[in-house]
């Protein structure tokens, strides 16, 4: 152990996870049993281990916002649970802040992070957003200047002042979603961790999500570390990514790299006035990822490939007047990487 | 201000937003009433005018005191609890700064505020309108010191059948069991002294001998005063208890949630 904490300390980093591992015992489901055997069999139960998280370590800077991935069922929320002091690892080491643990130093700890659940509410649901965020003040002890001075500015980026004296109940999900948000730096939290803050918002709320985070992340300073499987959301935020899958981290680095690396084609459309040489132009166009529409085609070009000298065939097929080429959508490339995986 | 506090605010702003429910949940008993009134208006034909030691007016009286107190003893904190352990929200506690069951504490005290005044005034007025003899000061105080014992018993108690929960997907099983075995252990539907006496005596050592049965004949005048004292007595006795309880569940539930998750 102590060991290893020597070679975990580094100062730049703010949340170190250490060879984690997280496996739960789930009863083990038995068919062929007598209906006697069945109702009895809480006493005797057979236990199957799953494992959750297996051997995960990563690193989140001060200050940065990492992307979390992996597919459903991944073990994403198991990691931000274990990272917030929700669940206890079955193995491995969490450091947190100034070399914090955080179950045995839960009081230090909790008061300086934020937690949002997509999926869960942190608000009363019968009081109005203003006396829920009364509460919180009185939970992180914010001085009263301190903390008008910060709802003043929270309410502003989120643009909630509308909703902000309506029973919680009575507001949309986008709005309920804002609220949320403004609730969770309200104590200007060192390190927010988001588990998919986004789900199930409309275009325009997701858009005031993102932007505030980007905001709150440069202004605060505050580490982000999201979870999403709108890849929008991640290529908008985050610089560096981790991606797990199956437990296991499959991917941590920058996300620039991740997409040159597993992006195997590019996407190039050429716009053009006539065509030159007509017997070439057939031949091209009856390859399959061609799409000829008027004066533009379009098509696939895989990444190996030296993308100069393949222009520069066409440059002599057809007159062109513009050229796009741009790189497949995230969304596609990650579902691909969870497609090989599988 | 302390967040304790807050969630004691909190609690009392939460059961003002559903004012008709209070105010059904006082008036429903009287339906019951006049049931009791048909009754017990038989049985008194049937006898000397005295039965179990109380007159037909009071025996009356006593029933709707009973019905009243049984609208601050609401089990509903149990659900509440089990729909939070089920749902996983109960987990959002641990990264906060703030204790659950400290919350759950004062938030349950914020809810019934507003029903321990309503009770004390309804008792008042139909000591009046009825003409009952009119309690003295101290009588009044002590049976004030029982409704908030009543509510702090009541608390403890359905938190801990909540946190039955962590082991159990429904609980509404225990928590009927406990609600009926409230319903008639603590006299609320026939006074305990028309109950065996052997019966009874083992009552005077469980905590029900001394809520609605102790607080009615309190309040018209059968208990001494030195009984009523005693009476506080065992509450505390059986809060501490189950407060103890109270506490090793949690422990035991909150490290289960932190090897399981929610």
């Amino acid at each position: 152990m102590k060991k290893e904490n020597n070679k975990i300390k580094n100062n730049d980093s703010i949340v170190e996870a250490h060879n984690l591992r997280k496996v739960f015992r789930i009863p083990k489901k038995q068919k062929d049993l007598s209906w006697i055997k069945k109702k009895l069999s809480w006493f005797y139960r057979e236990w199957l281990d799953k494992v959750a998280v297996d051997s995960v370590s990563f690193k989140v800077k001060k200050g940065e916002i990492l992307g979390y991935l992996g597919p459903n069922g991944a073990g994403k929320s198991t990691t931000i649970k274990m990272l917030t002091g929700i669940l206890h690892p079955t193995e491995g080491e969490i450091r947190v802040l100034n070399n914090l643990d955080p179950i045995k130093n839960r009081k230090e700890y909790t008061q300086n992070i934020g937690v949002v659940f997509g999926q869960r509410s942190i608000l009363n649901y019968d009081i109005p957003v203003k006396d829920s965020f009364d509460l919180f003040q009185s939970i992180y002890q914010i001085p009263e200047k301190r903390y008008k001075e910060r709802l003043n500015f929270l309410v502003k980026l989120l643009k909630i002042e509308p909703y902000y004296e309506v029973p919680y109940r009575k507001l949309s999900l986008g709005e309920k979603m804002r609220c949320e948000l403004a609730a969770s730096f309200l104590h200007k939290p060192k390190i927010v961790f988001l588990d998919e803050p986004t789900i199930g918002l409309d275009s325009q709320a997701k858009l005031i999500v993102r932007d505030f985070l980007k905001d709150i992340n440069k202004k605060d300073g505050v580490t982000i570390v999201i979870t999403s499987h709108d890849m929008d959301d991640i290529e908008e935020l985050c610089e560096r990514i981790v991606l797990i899958d199956k437990g296991k981290v499959y991917y941590d680095g920058k996300l620039n790299s991740f997409i040159s690396k597993y992006a195997d084609s590019k996407n190039i459309r050429v716009h053009f006035k006539k065509i030159l040489d007509k017997e070439k132009f057939k031949k091209l166009t009856q390859k399959k990822s061609f799409q000829k529409n008027h004066n533009t085609i379009t098509f696939k070009v895989s990444a190996n490939k030296k993308l100069g000298e393949y222009l520069s065939d066409i440059f002599n097929i057809v007159e062109v007047i513009d050229v796009e080429i741009s790189e497949p959508k995230l969304e596609k490339i990650i579902a691909k990487v969870y497609r090989e995986n599988e | 201000m302390n967040k304790y506090l807050k969630y004691f605010k909190i609690g009392f702003l939460q059961s003002t937003e559903y004012k008709s429910s209070i105010i059904l949940s006082f008036v429903s008993p009287f339906i019951i009433a006049v049931f009791f009134y048909f009754v017990w208006g038989y049985l008194y034909s049937l006898s000397d005018g005295l039965i179990g030691g109380f007159t037909f007016k009071e025996m009356i009286f006593y029933l709707i005191f009973g019905l009243l107190i049984h609208t601050i003893r609401s089990s509903e904190l149990a659900e509440k609890i089990c729909e939070e352990v089920k749902s996983g929200d109960i987990a959002i506690y641990l990264c906060r700064p703030v204790s659950f069951v400290k919350s759950v504490f004062a938030k349950g005290f914020g809810e019934r505020i507003v029903q321990i005044v309503m009770v004390f005034i309804a008792l008042i007025v139909i000591t009046l309108v009825a003409n009952l003899p009119i309690p003295n000061i101290q009588t009044l105080g002590i049976l004030v010191i029982y409704l908030i014992l009543f509510i702090i018993f009541d608390i403890i108690l359905y938190s801990i059948i909540g946190a039955f929960s962590f082991w159990f997907t429904e609980i509404w099983g225990i928590r009927r069991a406990v609600e009926h075995i409230q319903l008639v252990l603590t006299g609320r539907i026939l006074p305990l002294s028309l109950f065996p006496l052997w019966f009874s005596s083992i009552l005077k050592f469980t905590p029900f001998y001394y809520m609605e049965y102790s607080f009615a004949s309190i309040y018209l005048g059968k208990f001494t005063m030195i009984q009523a004292i005693f009476g506080v007595g065992m509450l505390l006795l059986w809060i501490f208890i189950l407060l103890v309880i109270l506490l090793i569940v949690y422990k035991i539930g909150f490290k289960k949630l932190e090897a399981l998750g929610g």
